[in-house]
């Protein structure tokens, strides 16, 4: 019992962290409407300063870095990262979370994920990807105490009284104070906080700079004992949303008691996997798991409950242009992708290979989101269950090469089918959530579950069909003609089959429940099936995919599938136009380890600037250009054919209807 | 199906949202080629009333269309056995043509959707999407924006919507808002026109003229009861509807 007990508080620092994460959550959710996936990387921000004050006497601004010429001490450090934070937090606001607060909630959604990314990739390229060491927090000059075989550091117990004194005020000032109160008014109805006297959006700002203040005190706590790290810190948002969605988005008491007992719960388990008894193929990942399971329950709970900002009516995406398939221009397009396969070579012709496949699962976010209108975060873990699939029946089994993909895919649609399941309760930024959650899960627990898929011996064998050796290396060739138009063929079949969808009676369907559910269901349409087939042809197509990937990198490769890939996929296809499948190509080319990608590494050294520009050019287009790039260029073609049908002067009112009307004569997204 | 049973039979009706009673214990029958009114002052359960029947709001009772018991079916199933309804709000696809929101009713995706779009030739449904356009007067503009639309104009798209896949009795919730009075009268003979066909129609509407002349029966709710029921003629002399909704006794008549 003790040993559980010590375990539990081994679990308080992470607990603390979540508290104050979910806590931070809270906040910018009632004061903005926007769930702020980056807040992990925000609160990140101020532990780096922190810890590079003490280490390196530097201090790093955004941009730039000031350098002190002995370590300031203690209290400066502290002053100074805070204050960072804040910066953090306005810029973060002013930049990127004003501009999109009235706009629909999948723009909000990539918004905060590109902020997320952004300063993901910030922290990569400012402090490197290898986990810092952070000198304690507090001094641990007092002996711990002991109780009932417990050992309790002070320390510990000082962690969790400061979070938890901190989201006391953070509730106070919610409830207490008139500010706080029109904070939480203006998020529903701005003209409430203008009555009472207040600028919405300079509350907003000091709603989303406590938020950051207090998960940044976290993280200074925490970091001492796990040691600052860019990828998990940001991650540490995933369960701190679990937390939140218990809290109902609401409550922060319920936040801060239950992120700290999730900690503790986290460690237990952490100790029990260690166990003769646990499954020793079920021991990675599950803490991961436990989230997953908490959002499961906590939407079963109370789904229907939870608050419904934005839910419906905002659901507004950019518009659809019918596809149609023209078969000329198809023919030309698809000569000239093979003419360009052949004539490159190396990195360049599998960035452009890449480019390809990433087209696929580009597609896939297309269907579920752009069509289906659903936030799904886990479209990249469809790919790699598909991949993972393919590299047991790859050797093991021998399914023929065309086949084996098929079934591959499919068993992508089995678990396609099972993350749809809370997609019929719920919708909008809380299943980007449940999507998140559960594409962290299955990350941890399948993929980088080394019982379940070991280091070595993940290999993909080379896919032959007829005799033809369609592999991507022979010898020296590390990049081979035959594998880039084996993909090429079957990303063409893949548009194929999206633009019959897309122009058919489901692709309707799916805009119809897009657009308003219960109009949907008033026409006849099934809107429960509807959504499963949709997350179905989703996962199929992330599937096939996921086994192109696969075969391109001649084995199974974790890192090919980790939510970070996953999020700047969305990403890309957001830019590019989430509607349309050249929108999904515009994404292919933007797409880590895509042709755009070739090129930067090409000229810039460090890894990371790409992911950084990814970030910086989404934050710009959810809040420029909410249709992305092929959406923009398709309204400025049919703007300028509006203007030269008929030139006529002092026509200016009519050109808006004109243009409108134009679009949908038009209706041709021609291959 | 014995005769007693053709048409929707709505028995016992009561919805309730939280503690208020919408609609208490409502009993309202359509038969085929029927027009029949409901009316009442505004919020007194009228589209709860459709709702309700429609599967779209918990409710108490039971639904029997042409003898089939509907009760406790999903929305879409019900539109599907031909209880079909349009919106008071007209909630059409406002991104999609006035053609793309007839034809999601008319081919909602069932079990062979996905294989038929992928390897089938399409039909052309040109046609019959042209037929129901033709019935509410918008023949010819299959290739407009539904976003563009009037407000009149998207009930009568809504209207087409519900008759494309077949439907025994619409149910038709406000549909000549936003019509003027010259147009309202075109959209009365409308529906005797979709009555000639066989299909029976349930209409809310405020234009007492315009329930007068168009309907064979008249419900009128008030705080979720049904305080009468009976004929136009009858309807315009009996006192309690005077005293709750009409105000005044309609001279003359529109008819
Ligand atoms: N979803 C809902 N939740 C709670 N109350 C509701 C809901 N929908 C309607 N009501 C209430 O039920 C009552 C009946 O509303 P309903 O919309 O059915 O009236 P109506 O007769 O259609 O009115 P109108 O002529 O204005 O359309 C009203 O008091 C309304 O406020
Ligand atoms: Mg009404």
């Amino acid at each position: 019992m003790s040993t559980y007990l010590q375990f539990a508080v081994f679990g308080l620092s992470l607990g603390v962290l979540y508290a104050a994460l979910a806590n931070g959550l809270i906040m910018v959710y009632r004061a903005t409407g926007i769930i702020n996936f980056a807040m992990g990387a925000m609160a990140m921000w101020g532990g780096y300063v922190y810890a590079f004050l003490r280490k390196e006497s530097v201090l790093y601004l955004p941009v730039g870095q000031v350098y002190f010429p002995d370590d300031p001490g203690f209290w400066l450090s502290l002053i100074l990262a805070l204050a960072s934070s804040v910066l953090v937090s306005a810029l973060v606001y002013f930049l990127a979370f004003r501009p999109v607060r009235q706009a629909p909630v999948l723009a909000q959604v990539v918004v905060s994920i590109a902020v997320m990314l952004t300063l993901q990739a910030l922290a990569l390229i400012r402090f490197g990807g290898d986990t810092v060491r952070v000198d304690r927090f507090l001094a641990a000059d007092a002996d711990a105490w002991k109780i009932g075989g417990v050992t309790i550091e002070p320390q510990t117990v000082w962690f969790t009284v400061i979070v938890v004194v901190l989201s006391a005020l953070l509730w106070a000032y919610l409830r207490f104070t008139r500010q706080g109160m029109a904070t939480r008014a203006a998020a529903s109805n701005e003209r409430a906080a203008i009555l009472m006297g207040y600028s919405p959006s300079r509350l907003a700002a000091i709603a989303m700079i406590l938020a950051g203040l207090i998960a940044t005190v976290a993280v200074l706590l925490t970091a001492p004992t796990t040691g600052l790290n860019p990828v998990s810190y940001t991650l540490y948002v995933v369960p701190a949303l679990a937390v939140m969605l218990v809290a109902k988005m609401s409550s922060i008491g319920v936040a801060t008691g239950f992120g700290i007992a999730l900690g503790a719960f986290q460690s237990i388990l952490a100790y029990l996997v260690t166990q003769s008894w646990w499954p020793e193929w079920a021991a990675s990942g599950v803490d991961q798991v436990v989230p997953l399971m908490i959002v499961m329950i906590a939407l079963l709970a109370f789904g229907n409950k939870l608050p419904a900002r934005g839910s419906l009516q905002t659901m507004r995406l950019p518009d659809v242009d019918i596809p149609r398939i023209r078969p000329v221009s198809a023919t030309v397009v698809f000569v000239v992708a093979a003419a360009l396969l052949a004539l490159s070579q190396d990195e360049w012709r599998f960035g452009l290979t890449t480019s390809l496949i990433m087209t696929v699962l580009a597609l896939s976010y297309v269907i579920v989101t752009g069509y289906l209108g659903q936030i799904s975060l886990v479209q990249v873990a469809f790919a790699g269950t598909s991949g993972f699939v393919l590299s047991k029946f790859g050797q093991d089994v021998g399914i023929p090469f065309p086949i084996v993909v098929v079934v591959c895919a499919l068993t992508a649609v089995v678990v396609g089918l099972v993350v749809a399941l809370p997609a019929l309760r719920i919708r909008g930024a809380q299943l980007a959530i449940v999507t998140l959650t559960a594409a962290l899960a299955i990350e941890r627990f399948v993929f980088n579950n080394y019982s379940l898929t070991p280091a070595e011996g993940n290999n993909i064998g080379a896919p032959q069909l007829f005799g033809l050796d369609f592999g991507i290396r022979q010898g020296p060739d590390v990049s081979r003609l035959a594998f880039s138009w084996m993909v090429l063929v079957v990303v063409a079949v893949m548009v194929l089959v999206f633009v019959r969808v897309a122009s058919g009676d489901l692709g309707r369907a799916f805009l119809a429940v897009r657009a308003n559910e219960r109009a949907a269901a008033s026409a006849g349409i099934d809107v429960r099936m509807t959504k499963m087939t949709g997350f179905a042809l989703s996962a199929f197509f992330a599937g096939v995919a996921g086994c192109l990937i696969g075969y391109s990198h001649g084995q199974l490769s974790a890192s090919s599938f980790t939510v970070f890939v996953g999020l700047q996929i969305l990403a890309v296809a957001y830019l590019g136009g989430i509607t349309s499948w050249g929108g999904a190509v515009v994404a292919g080319m933007l797409a880590p380890l895509g042709l755009v990608h070739t090129v930067i590494d090409h000229f810039w050294t460090t890894g990371n600037t790409y992911a950084l520009v990814a970030g910086l050019l989404l934050i710009l287009t959810a809040i420029l250009n909410p249709s992305g790039i092929a959406g923009a260029t398709k309204h400025q073609i049919a703007f300028v054919r509006a203007h030269r049908g008929r030139r006529q002067p002092g026509a200016v009112a009519e050109t808006a209807a004109e243009i409108d009307a134009n679009a949908n004569r038009e209706r041709t997204t021609s291959v | 199906m014995s005769e007693s049973q053709a048409g929707l039979h709505a028995h016992g009706i009561t919805v309730r949202y939280g503690g208020v009673t919408a609609v208490e214990h409502v009993s309202i029958s359509v038969l085929p080629g029927q027009i029949v009114g409901l009316i009442g002052p505004n919020g007194a359960g009228k589209t709860s009333f459709v709702d309700a029947i429609t599967g779209f709001a918990q409710a108490e009772g039971s639904v029997v269309l042409d003898g089939r018991d509907l009760t406790g079916l999903k929305p879409h199933q019900r539109r599907s056995a031909g209880l079909a309804r349009t919106w008071q709000a007209g909630e059409l696809f406002s991104t999609m043509t006035i053609e793309e929101n007839v034809l999601t009713s008319a081919a909602p995706p069932g079990a062979a959707t996905l294989f038929r779009d992928i390897f089938l030739r399409r039909p052309d449904r040109r046609a019959t999407v042209d037929g129901h356009l033709d019935v509410v007067g918008l023949s010819g503009r299959a290739e407009v924006s539904a976003g563009s639309l009037t407000l009149g104009q998207q009930k009568l798209v809504g209207v087409a919507r519900a008759l494309a896949g077949g439907a025994s009795i619409l149910l038709l919730d406000e549909p000549a808002a936003g019509l003027d009075s010259n147009e309202s009268l075109e959209f009365a003979d409308r529906m005797r026109r979709i009555t000639d066909h066989g299909a029976g129609i349930l209409i809310i509407d405020h234009d007492v003229d315009l329930m007068i002349k168009a309907c064979d029966l008249i419900y009128v709710l008030e705080f979720g009861k049904l305080i009468f029921q009976g004929t136009p003629s009858e309807m315009r002399s009996d006192q309690r509807v005077i005293a709750a909704y009409l105000g005044s006794p309609i001279e003359g008549g529109a008819a």
